[in-house]
């Protein structure tokens, strides 16, 4: 029996308190009233009686409680219950994890790990098994291989396979490797002899960017024990770069003087271990493929165990194409190199059709002008269209005038656009139409969102219920009687993509918003249009039609405050937003993204992955597995990814082994030595095993469970014998 | 003389009769009892009967010339009343703080009250004159020896009352008793005696020098008798409120030896005066203590010939 904490074995010192409670002669402080007092006189006290134990039953119940607390305080355990010594014939299952991230790519690491796994290999008996196991997920060394190779030449195909393995550039995770492990341990238990000792040997640099979290779920198998090899670096510290964004304001680092104004400012955080030495750190932006500097170094002094938020702008005369900033003055450079990649904000042409005024508040040109604006992505221009403009629609107009310049631009671009070329843009226009179109300008439109493009048709007329149908390509759509002029939207499909931002009930009321207007539409049986929202009398409200590739989104009303109050409402700017978005190929995504978290940027379908730095690099479907910049290709769109080393491996501090147990892991401290089986653990990890074998035995609560016992049965006893000793109590004072 | 330490067959339990709320139905149930237990009342003699007539001297009350008398015989002769010829009886009660002592559920004071109310009203039956006086440290209450209607239920309204609980000072109340009690009475004394002898016994003397007829019912508790009772603990004196450690084991001893001093004390008091002396203790049934108060034996026989007598 050893204690973790024998200090509190002092508290046994307590147990004369009972005993002196105990050897006290109990002063009575009853009182009793008695008539014939005179012929009494007092009773000496009783000495022969003092040194006494009274109720030693009790006194041991008492003296037995302190002692089990201090005992439970001083948190025993027992040693000779893990067998510490390996049996020199015992067979193992040996898992092996190799830690392969960048963070062991600081100098003098990946050596000492080759050497650590080649000893081990070298140290395991004939009837042992082996698997080595990269925290990547790969794996070096099958037990299959393991087993076929003969027992002499197993060391050496073990560092024959190592000589051929170079770090990643991926994060830690320990946890999902050591699942792996677990995992592992159990085919092999299934294999062969499942009484055999299970021992995981970590080989890692265990820096504290290392993910562990996912251990504290893990069931571990029984007879198992995790030996940590924590390698030690041959630098100390390590500086690092972690990409923050670009910097939402230019105009800060353009007030610097520059005579080229910067095109955009990128924000980085440079990060310092603490035990890293004091060197003068520069950042140095470059041409990502040529490896032109494109400005002079930047000079950055971060204190020790310290971050610093740096501003590197992109001067105006930088090609456009990626760009990579390096960190100089730290010796351990995996992480020193960031990729970027700038934001490239997508256009999209509003087509408007008709001939309204965009200051006329009576029409709905005047409402997505001002909803549009200031948008970043998409960049929405409005072009009123009047060519294809139905004679009636025209004329009725004819107090508006037409923007003279996009009038001038109209009709090459609409030559341009109804050829058989449309299909290369059709993604960058959006069309509304709020006037009837021509048969011929109606094809035209609906030839283009065959090819992919979105319209809105606005039946701000019982006329224009035939150019929707025509759009649509459908027969028998006709104009429907509203049955009344106040309406609401009765139901609103909030799974359909139209209305899917207003899913959270806090943005689901559509109550607030009338429409006095409204233009229901009867709809032929068998159409392919799809009701997203319909009136509160039932007829349809909100359509979408799909045309080909494209959508035409038919909307029952006209968007104007005469007709309703939908374009004043909070949600009509977000409704267009969603519905730009969508024409515009999806919301917008991140194009940064770390080393092994790529698989999020991928939305839908096979994606396939191409260096951008490489010309001659070609499409593969594998994820990049190192930093770079890579042209991410995805259901026909192709997006620019700067891939970065994952942040959480600059942080190098080591990982507090505190943590691990925490955490449940099955500890026994590193040994170098005893690696080998029969040797006894060294003296110096004997405090480390001693809170593991605490933590793991808890024999702590055993006693105090035992403690709570003897105080219930102390209750009970002085229960007892206070109820024996109960004086009945004399009939003084009391009358009948 | 000594109480019966079993309790006899025919006993009232002093428990059940104690348990009685109403002091007054409490001693009509003993002294039925009692009458249907007594074949030949040993107080016959008290009859109310005419008695005698005197010659009439000047100054006696014309109201009780016998007028046929002296219209016959031309003499005059007074007639004596009956309630000349009937027993004046006192019962001195004591309330002090000792008498509130019970080791059995029950004081000594209420046994004493019951005791007396039970007497009087066997004496009120008889129709004798009866009155009480209470005392502590002095007398309390006093109702004078009467024979009306209403007169033993204002006995018992006073019997009932809560005692005071004072000091015994039992010599003064005695001298109270002698100089309130003019005429010859029997007077009976309900105390436990527990103070010393010298400081009533002067006062004793001046009651049995006055020929009143005394008698004394010396009321315990058991746990006086033998102090089988308590624990150890700082016992308290119940009128002086002194305290010390007794234990009961350790003191039983020197305690008997005390008490038994004092009792022997006490009755040598009571013989060298001719007072009648029962001690009773509140285990024993009240019917049997009244028993054996109304058949003199020993010195109350002397007591009760000499009343035959007069």
């Amino acid at each position: 029996m050893n204690f973790l904490s024998p200090w509190f074995l002092a508290g046994f010192a307590l147990i004369a308190g009972p005993i002196i409670a105990h050897l006290i002669r109990r002063v009575t402080r009853e009182r009793q009233q008695f008539s014939a007092m005179r012929f009494l006189s007092e009773s000496p006290p009783r000495l022969s009686k003092r040194s006494r134990i009274q109720h030693p039953l009790l006194l041991l119940l008492r003296c037995l409680i302190v002692a089990v607390l201090a005992a439970g305080f001083a948190r025993p355990f027992l040693r000779q219950d893990v067998p510490l010594v390996l049996q020199p014939g015992a067979p193992q299952s040996v898992v092996a994890l190799l830690d392969d991230s960048a963070s062991m790519r600081r100098t003098g690491l990946w050596p000492a790990a080759r050497q650590k796994i080649s000893d081990l290999a070298a140290s395991l008996k004939e009837g042992d098994q082996f698997v080595l196991f990269a925290t990547s997920g790969a794996e070096l060394v099958s037990r299959e291989r393991w087993l076929q190779t003969p027992a002499p030449d197993r060391a050496n195909f073990v560092k024959s396979v190592l000589a051929a393995r170079e770090p990643g550039w991926g994060p830690t995770q320990l946890d999902t490797a050591v699942e792996t492990a677990v995992l592992q341990w159990e085919q092999m238990a299934e294999a062969t002899d499942s009484a055999a000792r299970k021992k995981l040997v970590i080989v890692s640099d265990l820096a504290a960017g290392t993910r562990v979290a996912g251990l504290a779920g893990l069931t571990w198998p029984k007879n198992c024990e995790v030996v940590l090899e924590q390698l030690k670096p041959g630098q100390p510290g390590n500086a690092g770069l972690q990409w923050l964004g670009w910097a939402p304001d230019v105009s800060a680092a353009a007030a610097s003087g520059d005579p080229f104004p910067p095109k955009a400012v990128a924000r980085v955080r440079v990060v310092q271990s603490a035990a890293a030495p004091a060197s003068p750190l520069r950042l140095r932006l470059r041409d990502a493929r040529t490896g032109r500097d494109l400005a002079p170094p930047q000079a950055v002094t971060v204190p020790a165990g310290d971050a610093l938020v740096a501003l590197v702008p992109v001067p105006g005369s930088a090609p456009d194409g990626p760009l990579r900033l390096d960190l100089e003055g730290d010796a351990e450079p995996f992480d020193n190199t960031l990729w970027l990649v700038r934001p490239a904000p997508r256009a999209l042409t509003l087509a408007y059709y008709g001939a309204d005024s965009a200051d006329d508040l009576k029409h709905a040109r005047f409402y997505l002008e001002r909803a549009t604006a200031g948008w970043k992505d998409p960049v929405v221009k409005v072009r009123a269209v009047t060519e294809g403009l139905s004679p009636v629609a025209t004329a009725a107009s004819t107090g508006a005038s037409a923007d003279p310049k996009s009038q001038g631009a109209d009709p090459a671009t609409a030559a341009a656009r109804s050829g058989a070329g449309a299909t290369e843009k059709s993604a960058s226009e959006f069309s509304v139409v709020a006037a009837p179109l021509t048969t011929d300008a109606a094809r035209a439109l609906r030839a283009r969102l065959a090819a992919g493009e979105f319209a809105v048709v606005l039946l701000n007329d019982p006329a224009m219920v035939a150019t929707a149908a025509e759009l649509a390509g459908e027969a028998g759509w006709a104009p429907a009687a509203a049955a009344r002029a106040d309406a609401l939207l009765g139901s609103v499909d909030l799974r359909h993509p139209l209305f899917a931002p207003f899913a959270d009930p806090r943005f689901s009321n559509f109550t607030a918003v009338r429409f006095w207007k409204p233009q229901p539409v009867a709809l032929p049986i068998g159409t392919k249009a799809v009701v997203a929202a319909r009136f509160d009398d039932g007829t349809p409200a909100v359509l979408e039609v799909p045309v080909g590739k494209g959508r035409l989104v038919v909307w029952g009303g006209d968007w104007s405050t005469a007709a309703g109050q939908w374009v004043i409402s909070t949600k009509f700017v977000p409704w267009l937003q969603a519905l730009f978005e969508r024409a515009a190929g999806g919301a917008v995504r991140p194009a940064v993204a770390e080393v092994g978290d790529t698989a999020r940027l991928v939305t839908a379908g096979p994606a396939q992955w191409r260096s951008a730095l490489d010309s001659t690099a070609t499409l593969a479907n594998t994820a990049p597995v190192q930093p770079g910049v890579y042209e991410l290709n995805e259901a026909g769109t192709t997006l620019l990814v700067a891939v970065q080393a994952p942040a959480a491996e600059s942080n190098v501090a080591p990982l507090p082994l505190d943590d691990l147990e925490k955490l449940g892991v099955p500890l026994r401290a590193p040994t170098p030595g005893a690696l080998a089986a029969g040797e006894a653990p060294k003296p110096a990890a004997g405090t480390q095993t001693a809170v593991v074998l605490e933590g793991r035995q808890k024999l702590w609560r055993w006693l105090l469970a035992g403690a709570a016992v003897l105080l219930a049965f102390e209750s009970l006893f002085s229960y007892l014998i206070a109820r024996r000793e109960a004086v009945p109590v004399p009939a003084a004072a009391t009358s009948s | 003389m000594t109480p019966t330490s079993t309790p006899p067959p025919r006993g009232i339990d002093p428990q059940a009769l104690l348990a009685i709320r109403d002091l007054e139905l409490r001693a009509r149930v003993v002294v039925e009892g009692l009458w249907s237990g007594l074949h030949r009342s040993p107080y016959s003699g008290f009859s109310v009967e005419f008695t005698e007539y005197r010659q009439y001297s000047p100054g006696d009350d014309l109201r009780h010339l016998d007028w046929k008398v002296a219209a016959r015989t031309d003499r005059e002769f007074i007639k004596k009343y009956e309630e000349e010829t009937n027993l004046r009886c006192l019962f001195l009660v004591d309330t002090s703080r000792s008498m509130l002592f019970g080791s059995r559920g029950w004081t000594k004071a209420d046994y004493a009250r019951t005791l007396a109310a039970t007497f009087a009203l066997f004496l009120h039956q008889q129709r004798d004159v009866i009155g009480l006086a209470m005392f502590a440290d002095e007398i309390t209450d006093y109702i004078p020896p009467r024979f009306r209607p209403g007169h033993f239920r204002r006995l018992v309204a006073a019997l009932d009352r809560e005692p005071s609980g004072r000091d015994t000072r039992l010599g003064h109340a005695l001298e109270q008793a002698a100089l309130l009690t003019r005429k010859r009475s029997l007077i009976f004394i309900l105390s436990d005696f527990l103070s010393p002898v010298a400081e009533w016994e002067a006062a004793l003397g001046h009651l049995t020098a006055a020929r009143h007829d005394v008698r004394v019912v010396q009321v315990l508790d058991p746990a006086e008798r033998t102090l089988e009772f308590g624990t150890a603990a700082n016992w308290e004196d119940m009128e002086t409120g002194r305290q010390l450690y007794v234990d009961p084991q350790q003191a039983r001893a020197g305690y008997l030896e005390k008490f038994n001093a004092h009792q022997t004390e006490v009755a040598a008091a009571f013989d060298q005066r001719g007072v009648a002396h029962q001690v009773v203790t509140t285990d024993q049934p009240l019917d049997f203590a009244l028993l054996e108060l109304i058949q003199p034996r020993g010195a109350a026989r002397r007591f009760a010939t000499r009343r035959i007598q007069r």
